[in-house]
């Protein structure tokens, strides 16, 4: 299992598993070439890195995808074979919500609007909501297991 | 331990604010329960957002109320506890409430993860005391103007839950200083922890209103 923290992220084969906890209005990213069975995973906190700012790529989906696109190429992964799934981007405290709280919203457009300049489908998401989730992906299988607080369970 | 944007003397001087405002906060909660509470003396650490996980812990189930202040001074203000003792605090308060001298001791069952509405208010207005005495005592420190709105709860993973703190400072910082104290409360030994993320530009504001010298 590997664990791909906060602002992070990471590029895996089977056996290895990718696996994020602690998503609120985070977007889990996951990107998988299901032929050459390598999958890349990102913890992605905002939608866009503000200019002349060096940080790490996976903080931001306009910087982070693209990244994770060259890691998975770097790995052997061929871009045009490649699919997503993502979660997250809930809004934790939909009471305080105000334009600052829809920032799951926000991040979620970012990660779809990122995608989509790099023709990249979007094959599953389980977005929204209020609840936090964890997620889990299996390059072998291509299945991504996702679980909230609650002990709720879903794969997509 | 990162970068270390901050000299020592400048931590230490942090460290007393949000030591005197945790106090202040711990105090409040003690009347409001009519209880002892204990409070251990905070820490304060320059962090990157990955040991923030590795601190509070990424799916730990916590219960935590949110407040986030804005003006001359930024940050936010979370009190977290797991869902057991958070619902024998919120048994202690309504209880209380009710005219009962005695508290219930906190049933078992099982999960605890479901609450009763008045039991959530109850921890919502825990949260608002806390949160409240904790950002009146940085008003008063730094005399600046500033703004809080009524804080918020949510019962989730305590990365969660922090990372709304983490991301109202991601953009312009990649390191963010994590107070974090542990207070304990009445005999059932309630566990809370108060964790304070300011805004880097607010930690200068603050620096300068004590007159630390960065030299």
């Amino acid at each position: 299992m590997i664990h791909v923290p906060i602002a992070h992220m990471a590029v895996a084969r089977p056996p290895a598993k990718l696996r994020t906890t602690g998503l609120g209005s985070c977007v889990g990213v996951v990107l998988y070439d299901p032929w050459a069975r390598i999958a890349g995973m990102a913890h992605i906190m905002l939608p866009q890195a503000s200019h002349g700012r060096e940080g790490p790529p996976a903080k931001f989906a306009d910087t982070g995808i693209p990244e994770l696109v060259r890691r998975i190429e770097e790995a052997g992964g061929v871009r045009r074979r490649l699919r997503a799934k993502i979660a997250g981007g809930a809004n934790m405290f939909p009471l305080l919500s105000n334009e600052f709280f829809r920032i799951g919203e926000k991040n979620v457009r970012a990660v779809r609007a990122a995608l989509q300049e790099l023709r990249i489908p979007v094959e599953a998401e389980d977005v929204g909501g209020t609840v936090g989730r964890t997620i889990e992906f299996d390059p072998e299988s291509g299945k991504l297991t996702v679980w909230t607080v609650r002990g709720e369970v879903a794969v997509f | 331990m990162t970068t270390g944007r901050y000299p020592p003397l400048a931590l230490d001087a942090l460290r007393e604010i949000f030591n005197i405002g945790a106090h202040h906060a711990a105090r409040a909660l003690g009347e409001l329960l009519q209880v002892t509470v204990w409070i251990s003396v905070p820490t304060l650490r320059e962090v990157d957002f990955a040991e923030v996980e590795e601190i509070v812990g990424g799916e730990e189930p916590r219960v935590g109320a949110y407040l986030r202040f804005q003006g001359d001074l930024e940050g936010s203000f979370f009190f977290l506890l797991s869902p057991r003792d958070a619902r024998a605090l919120a048994r202690r308060m309504t209880a209380l409430l009710a005219g009962e001298t005695e508290a219930h001791p906190p049933r078992e069952d099982g999960e605890g993860v479901h609450f009763t509405e008045l039991e959530w208010s109850a921890l919502a207005e825990i949260g608002n005391i806390l949160a409240g005495n904790f950002v009146a005592t940085l008003f008063s420190f730094a005399s600046l103007e500033m703004r809080m709105n009524v804080p918020g709860l949510a019962y989730d993973y305590a990365l969660a839950i922090l990372a709304e703190g983490m991301l109202a400072v991601g953009e312009s910082a990649d390191e963010i200083l994590l107070g974090d104290a542990r207070l304990s409360a009445g005999e059932q030994e309630i566990r809370g922890e108060l964790v304070f993320l300011p805004h880097p530009r607010s930690v200068d504001v603050l620096l300068a209103a004590l007159a630390v010298d960065e030299e």
